[in-house]
């Protein structure tokens, strides 16, 4: 009699969560041709950096595989970032733009389907930052043989942890925006524009008093930073230079030039996942609080 | 009519952009070696130490060295590793002046004794300029770069030991002409008063010093290997080293008399290193080995699963639905 409870109670979880695997199933099909697209992207820019460049023997080989990697994922930040646009712009406000909330009788419960649609489109961008990552690492062990550097693994969750950050962070946009492409407009625009803006005007301003931790694009960092050996220290370093006879008479000055260039690991992953935390949070009070 | 002429235009097009791209393809590889070809390729070697003999060592080669004094790091110790990971290279063109000072004074004196005999060189008339107006010629190389890791037994430090030149003369002509200008320019030198005040002296260099140092020191061979190691034993006019195929030899005395083979593998570099005693037994060896067929072999398992993925589909796909 217990063990039938027991089976039901199942049975009624696996019926509650069933939806969302539908949704997810949907989802991974909708979004078919913009993963393939990226897919390719991610495996084309990975063939380039990892052997096409590789093929130029003036182009020197970095020494270590680390710093091989280092190289290679200077992109990822652009692929992760486009790909959350992309990918998660349309989660929340595509359902307010198609007014699916006024279906009279609806089949599935509306925090069950955005969930469902996430979880899908955050597989694809998974994938895709997976693939990017495998095809550095097989070119990685083409040119410096076994074993893959651990600190790539490292690198790959921050990667993800990242990804997720991203994703709440359009999520977020999303959910109070009007249309899917507004939503990807203003967080292209936010994540490659405004925080590196943003970066550059505190660093002239503040120089290394104030550390830029309240961008993601900064935080982003951490992806290739994690891969140096040592870590780097000091993380804020002045690149200065003269100007000497550029000036109206011949004179010139010292110009100096900061920059951050990592956030440390505990800092960086923290502050990931307070974003992804807060970006969710918010995200879910303004779809509870406007009416689907 | 019109669809046919322009399908006419598109083909003649393609042809000779093909073309062109064939002529220039072949016209580099004829400009850029008249004899031999550049094998070198990036990537890394593992050499491994797979026998050493103490004992045999010390009564044959040196009672007071070790491997380690031919291979930095831990040479002496069998199954001890180094890697080597070659970065790139470029089509250079040195002149004496580079020849005199890259392949020979760097190599015999130390960086102190260095700069002394610079000094005084350029104070007696032999700087750069005049010695490139001197000898005039001009050697055509392919200069490389590799990272190296110093033998080690046990996991390789994160940064390299230290990066260090890889040089593949075009023309194994040019290595007897950068030998016999080295000796003049020496023996001149040599004769000099502030040189002989300063005690330093350029050492008498014999072909085989030459070929033993230069061999120990990055040299790397063109292909084909057999041909190139040949003209370069023959044209230096060697006399206690000799070439079998792609393996240099060279009959050396220590302690007692002994030979050290050293083969070049299909990248031109070395593949393996052989001391040998009197009696042909083996004192010392290192192997070069490298994974690249491992991710080859990555490859091609994912390219089958690829195509049996595609075959697959396609069957499905015909197949009727019931």
């Amino acid at each position: 009699m217990e063990g039938d409870e027991e089976m039901a109670r199942k049975n009624g979880n696996f019926i509650g969560i069933k939806p969302i695997f539908y949704t997810l199933g949907f989802e991974l099909k909708k979004q078919r041709k913009k993963f393939y697209f990226f897919l390719f992207i991610a495996i084309l820019v990975a063939i380039l950096v990892g052997y096409i460049l590789q093929l130029i023997p003036g182009f020197l080989l970095s020494v270590t595989q680390a710093e091989f990697y280092e190289n290679g994922l200077q992109f990822i930040s652009f692929l992760t970032l486009f790909a959350a646009c992309l990918f998660f712009s349309g989660i929340i406000c595509s359902e307010f733009d198609k007014k699916t909330g006024f279906i009279v009788f609806p089949k599935i419960n509306k925090y069950k389907l955005i969930l469902g649609k996430y979880l899908g489109n955050l597989i694809l961008v998974v994938i895709i930052v997976t693939a990017f990552y495998l095809m550095l690492a097989l070119f990685g062990f083409y040119y410096y043989g076994g074993p893959i550097n651990i600190r790539l693994f490292y690198s790959y969750a921050v990667a993800l942890l990242y990804v997720i950050a991203l994703s709440s962070f359009v999520t977020f946009f999303s959910s109070f925006m009007r249309s899917v492409n507004l939503t990807i407009i203003s967080t292209l625009i936010i994540l490659l524009i405004g925080f590196n803006i943003a970066d550059q005007i505190v660093t002239l301003v503040f120089g290394d008093t104030f550390e830029p931790l309240y961008s993601l694009a900064y935080l982003g960092s951490l992806i290739t930073g994690i891969l140096q050996s040592p870590f780097p220290d000091p993380r804020y370093v002045e690149f200065s230079f003269s100007g000497s006879g550029m000036g109206p008479f011949g004179g010139g000055g010292e110009f100096t030039f900061g920059q951050w260039i990592t956030p440390t690991i505990t800092m960086g992953l923290l502050l990931l996942v307070v974003n992804i935390v807060f970006f969710f949070l918010l995200a879910a009070l303004k779809f509870k609080r406007r009416q689907l | 009519m019109k669809l046919l002429k322009i399908r006419y235009k598109t083909s003649l097009l393609s042809l000779i952009f093909l073309g062109i791209l064939i002529c220039g393809f072949f016209a580099t590889s004829v400009s850029a070696s008249p004899n031999y070809q550049l094998t070198l390729a990036k990537g890394t070697d593992v050499l491994t130490v797979n026998q050493y003999d103490d004992s045999a060592w010390k009564a044959t080669v040196n009672a007071s060295t070790n491997p380690s004094f031919w291979f930095e790091g831990d040479a002496n110790i069998t199954g001890a590793n180094s890697k080597e990971t070659i970065l790139g290279w470029n089509d250079n063109t040195w002149q004496t002046w580079d020849v005199f000072t890259s392949l020979f004074m760097s190599e015999y004196f130390s960086f102190e004794d260095l700069i002394t005999l610079l000094t005084i060189m350029n104070n007696i008339g032999y700087n750069e300029t005049t010695i490139n107006t001197n000898y005039t010629g001009n050697y055509n190389l392919w200069f490389g770069v590799r990272a190296v890791w110093n033998f080690t037994k046990g996991p390789y430090p994160e940064q390299s030991s230290y990066t260090e030149g890889v040089l593949v003369f075009r023309d194994p002509v040019d290595v007897k002409t950068m030998l016999d200008d080295y000796k003049t320019i020496a023996a001149e030198l040599n004769g000099n008063l502030f040189i002989q005040l300063s005690g330093l002296s350029f050492p008498n260099l014999t072909a085989d010093d030459f070929l033993w140092q230069l061999a120990l020191n990055g040299l790397a061979v063109g292909s084909p290997q057999s041909g190139y190691l040949a003209e370069l034993v023959n044209e230096l006019g060697c006399q206690d080293a000799s070439s079998i195929g792609n393996t240099l030899i060279f009959n050396r005395v220590g302690v007692t008399n002994y030979t050290v083979e050293i083969s070049y593998g299909k990248k031109g570099t070395i593949s393996t290193f052989i001391v040998k005693d009197i009696s042909e037994d083996i004192i010392f060896q290192i192997t070069s080995t490298n994974e690249e067929w491992i991710f080859f072999l990555i490859l091609m398992i994912i390219g089958a699963c690829g195509v049996g993925l595609v075959v697959y589909i396609i069957f499905n796909k015909r197949r009727p639905k019931k």
